[in-house]
């Protein structure tokens, strides 16, 4: 029977009271039996088996041999006592497991992502480099600056730059389009990685002119060569150029490019090739671009504040002597925050938030158990009479609870594995590590502990007040009404998971509003059904293929851009002809979208002043531009942009002085580029004829959504250029989803564990209420025989779960009110103090715990009064 | 003490002998199984089979895998010679116990 790592540690664990060596044999032996058994009853049939074992061990141990009393009578007694009352066992199980098993996923997520070490040496020692200005944004390094760094030899062992890259690697026909890095030779060293064939890379192969090589990734190796063990020294063709092989790395967490908003992305699939950056002279001396990332690894024996002093007199003397540096400090961040920073604060809030709903549920549980005991007292008393020792009696609930505990954290392992592989398969944060998460044996034990703490700590507990000495009712007494025992107590249970309840609603109900907040941002562009696919292919053959799909039947648009308008793009300055930025200003520029003719129309996006170029406009001499609302409002406030020039020193350095001017021939609305919650700042479109760079990404839409557009352009592609592929073929709709993807997957976590919470609320209410209705069954009964309405009755029973809960409630809201500041960063487009969220996870509590506490007021409602009576 | 054998710990002891000389935990428990016609524990087998090897009824010994038994240790248990003469002994008082009683032969 196959058996998952974690669950044959967690079995091995289980046993080890019986000695390693031991615990192994009997797993395999019970694994060969489980083999005998019929397939759907092989697991339960192992873990059965396997609970047995200890147990049997123990009564041997304890008994010598023969005897069988003490402990495992207890046992014996407790699970008979259990399975005869099955709808306090279940509901016990149920709640204990379903919490466990959450927190348990949870935690041994929090723990993979946030706790362990990183994959690479000495994690600790490996730091990220940035450029920061003087009010406070941090932005990529200049290759200048990036030099100045490295030289500090006393504090760095290692340091490396690197950029985003991109190859069509060609084999065999068919070409593969992969994302990586250049990197200075030192890369792999400064992240303390070893690769796992061949070597990295050599000073020289650093140098302008060095030869072409190239280190794999593992999964490139694996997927596109076959884990070819010879790959190293084989010539490959990137881009239509040869490659000889050095190495293959292993999968990892390699940061390639860094990105203009100065973060280090981290996805599985810019991280497939590695080849030397190179830049000449005068490219190293650089202090103006911002192209570069950097990450440095700290000498020995230097700590990170070592290090940042010595960048900050290093900035100190930069700021002096060269005048591009004059407002910037040259800061580090621990490598491990580039990582998990973004994700810290959204597993911390669903850590929290879980840790309320075990809250919820353990005083569940432990209102089941008092109750329980208070049941038991007439046996109890029976017990005591006859001599038993009160010890003897609370060691047998001790048993009885750890039993349900046992039980339930067996489940709930169970539970929390499926739920891990389910966050696995959802979570949307770039979390390189999160594939190698499972439910660990450390997390499991501590589950198992929690679980008995809370089950003997609710359980036990109240069981040692209860059975006081002299309090123990006897067998069978009927003197008056029984009272309910502890009622405040119970009470107060109640409104403390109100409280608790509503605490965890306010925080689903805000994301849900945040999150139908955001779906309602208008992207800025309407044709959410164009496809978006990138072709490597240069200019003329992209036109050629745009030219030939207008007149294809189906195809209502085409056209040509660098990138599709979900994309970062391209990021550079630019300006106004003649604008001079003050002293204090950042300068002047943000995202530069290269196009093609027909964008505008193919990707709806409308233009609100002036018009878009066509054909005759591109084809012309005068180089035009558009330029999006933000950058008028920005640059043009009081004036009328048509006609003015923008001015761009990229075309300047590209192609010459009299290519640097654009003249603004029409303002388009405003593209939420980088996902519904992102400002869109300034933008600058400027047509691919008059700046060519590169463009590959072909946009199309077809007359109907439901048109295969795909396979229309791979036709046409194919005619115009054969063999040419059709690479990342996605609507725009598309698109626009994955960049909602983690607010609604902290939104559906979120939603799951406030439902847990509620039902366990209802749980809680239903009940103390049916309680107070067994209890007072005879009390209710001769009050409407002496003539009470039904109604005044079951407002008394209500009242008795309702009342706590409002005060409950209150306190919950509070507190809530207390703690949505701490989540603002996880919210978009609301107040924390939403009313809407504040109104209405109060209501759902209250309902919940009105329906739940209904049921059992029909019943008081349908007392026979008379039949009362005759019992009495 | 004079020696008793339990009731269990005679069926295990007699299927041990059934198997050969030397068995381990999983086929004992399938044997048991096949002809009691009833489950076995196998938790239960293991600690019968310790309290045996207490009392010097049986003897056991970890056995290091062989190859193409995927590579795992089992613990292979043995019916000593005091185990043997139990068995016979009990027997005995049993044959001595059923002698003359014709009446239940169906």
């Amino acid at each position: 029977m196959p058996l998952r790592p974690a669950a044959e540690r967690f079995a091995r664990w289980l046993l080890s009271g019986l000695g390693e060596a031991e615990a192994r044999a009997i797993v395999h032996d019970l694994r060969e039996l489980a083999a005998t058994r019929p397939r759907a009853a092989r697991q339960l049939y192992f873990w059965w088996e396997l609970i047995k074992y200890p147990i049997r061990d123990a009564f041997e141990e304890k008994g010598g041999g023969m005897g069988m009393d003490g402990w495992h009578q207890d046992v014996r007694y407790a699970a008979r006592t259990l399975v005869r009352s099955p709808s306090f066992t279940l509901m016990a199980l149920a709640i204990l497991a379903t919490s466990m098993g959450a927190t348990t996923a949870i935690v041994s997520v929090v723990k993979g992502v946030l706790l362990d070490p990183l994959p690479i040496h000495e994690p600790e020692r490996v730091v990220s480099l940035w450029l920061q200005n003087d009010d406070g944004r941090r932005g990529r390094m200049t290759p200048g600056n990036y030099l100045d760094a490295a030289e500090l030899t006393d504090v760095f062992s290692h340091a490396a730059a690197f950029r985003s890259e991109t190859a069509s690697l060609d084999r065999a026909g068919t070409s593969v389009f992969l994302r990586g890095g250049a990197v200075t030779p030192d890369y792999f060293e400064a992240m303390g990685v070893v690769p796992i064939a061949g070597r990295s890379f050599r000073a020289e192969e650093g140098e302008l002119g060095g030869p072409s090589v190239v280190v794999l990734s593992e999964r490139v190796w694996r997927e596109a060569f076959g884990e070819d063990a010879t790959i190293v020294g084989r010539t490959i063709d990137l881009d239509g150029s040869g490659f000889e092989v050095v190495g293959v790395v292993p999968a990892g967490v390699y940061p390639t490019g860094a990105t203009v908003s100065a973060q280090l992305p981290f996805t599985a699939d810019n991280q497939d090739f590695f080849v030397p950056l190179r830049f000449g002279e005068a490219g190293w001396s650089n202090r103006r671009s911002h192209l570069l990332g950097a990450i440095a690894r700290l000498a020995t024996d230097v700590s990170p504040e070592t290090a940042t002093a010595a960048l900050e007199t290093l900035s100190a003397r930069l700021r002096a002597t060269e005048p591009l540096n004059a407002s910037e400090t040259i800061i580090l961040n621990p490598f491990t925050e580039e990582v998990v920073g973004n994700v810290r604060f959204a597993l911390l809030t669903l850590l929290g938030t879980v840790g309320l709903v075990l809250l919820i549920a353990a005083t569940n549980v432990g209102a089941l158990f008092f109750l329980r005991a208070y049941d038991r007292l007439p046996e109890v008393g029976v017990r005591v009479a006859l001599g038993a020792p009160r010890s003897r009696l609370v060691r047998q609930m001790m048993v009885e609870s750890s039993l349900v505990a046992l039980a339930a954290s067996i489940a709930g392992v169970f539970f929390a594995g499926w739920l891990v592989e389910f966050m696995k398969r959802l979570v949307p944060y770039q979390i390189p590590r999160l594939s190698d998460i499972s439910v660990d044996a450390g997390t499991l034990m501590a589950s198992v502990v929690l679980g008995v703490v809370i089950a003997v700590g609710f359980g036990v507990a109240p069981a040692l007040g209860l059975w006081r000495p002299g309090r123990a009712r006897p067998s069978g007494s009927r003197g008056g009404t029984p009272g309910m025992p502890h009622r405040r107590l119970q009470g107060t249970v109640v409104g403390l998971q109100a409280g608790l309840g509503v605490v965890v609603l306010v925080g689903a109900a805000l994301m849900v509003r945040s999150f139908s907040e955001l779906r309602s941002v208008d992207p800025g562009f309407r044709s959410l059904d164009t496809w978006t696919m990138s072709v490597p292919a240069d200019l003329a053959t992209l036109s050629a293929i745009v030219e030939r799909l207008r007149e294809q039947p189906g195809i209502a648009a085409a056209a040509v851009a660098y990138d599709h308008p979900l994309s970062r793009s391209w990021g550079d300055g630019f300006r106004p002809e003649g604008y001079e930025p003050g002293p204090d200003e950042q300068p002047p520029g943000g995202s530069l979208r290269p196009f093609g003719v027909g964008y505008f129309e193919t990707v709806g996006i409308e233009v609100v002043q002036g018009r878009a170029p066509d054909g005759l406009d591109l084809a012309g001499s005068v180089a035009y531009a558009l330029i999006n609302e933000s950058l008028r409002d920005e640059y043009f406030p009081d004036t009328d942009p048509i006609g003015r020039r923008m001015e761009l020193p990229t075309a300047r350095r590209m192609l010459g002085d009299d290519a640097a001017f654009f003249e603004i021939l029409g303002v388009v609305r405003d593209v939420r580029f980088l996902g519904p919650d992102q400002e869109p700042g300034p933008a600058l479109y400027v047509p691919l004829t008059h700046f060519p760079s590169g463009a590959q990404t072909l946009l199309v839409r077809g007359e109907q959504p439901d048109l295969d557009v795909v396979g229309q352009v791979r036709a046409v592609a194919n005619e115009v250029a054969p063999g040419v592929a059709i690479q990342r073929a996605q609507q725009l709709r598309h698109i626009l989803s994955d960049q909602l993807a983690r607010p609604r997957f902290n939104m559906m976590l979120l939603v799951t564990f406030g439902l847990m919470g509620l039902v366990l609320c209802g749980l809680g209410a239903y009940g103390l209420v049916s309680r107070v209705v067994s209890a007072r069954i005879r009390e209710i009964g001769i009050r409407m025989a002496l003539g009470a309405a039904p109604r005044a009755i079951a407002r008394a029973v209500l009242g008795t779960a309702l009342r706590p809960m409002v005060v409950g409630g209150a306190l919950g809201l509070a507190t809530s009110l207390a703690l949505v500041r701490l989540i603002r960063a996880l919210l978009y487009g609301i107040s924390p103090a939403d009313p809407i969220s504040f109104a209405v996870s109060p209501a759902f509590v209250l309902l919940v715990g009105l329906l739940a506490a209904g049921i059992p007021t029909l019943r008081a409602m349908a007392i026979d009064p008379a039949s009362t009576l005759r019992e009495e | 003490m004079s020696e008793v054998l339990g009731g269990f710990e005679h069926r295990v002891l007699l299927t041990m002998m059934r198997l050969g000389a030397s068995a381990y935990s999983v086929p004992i428990v399938v044997e048991l199984e096949a002809l009691t016609k009833r489950t076995v524990s196998p938790s239960a087998v293991y600690v019968t089979l310790r309290r045996l090897e207490k009392r010097g009824l049986v003897q056991s010994a970890m056995v290091p895998a062989q190859d193409g038994e995927g590579g795992r240790d089992r613990r292979v248990f043995q019916v000593t010679d005091s185990g043997l003469e139990l068995l016979r002994a009990s027997r005995r008082e049993l044959d001595l116990l059923w002698d003359g009683i014709e009446a239940l032969e169906p």
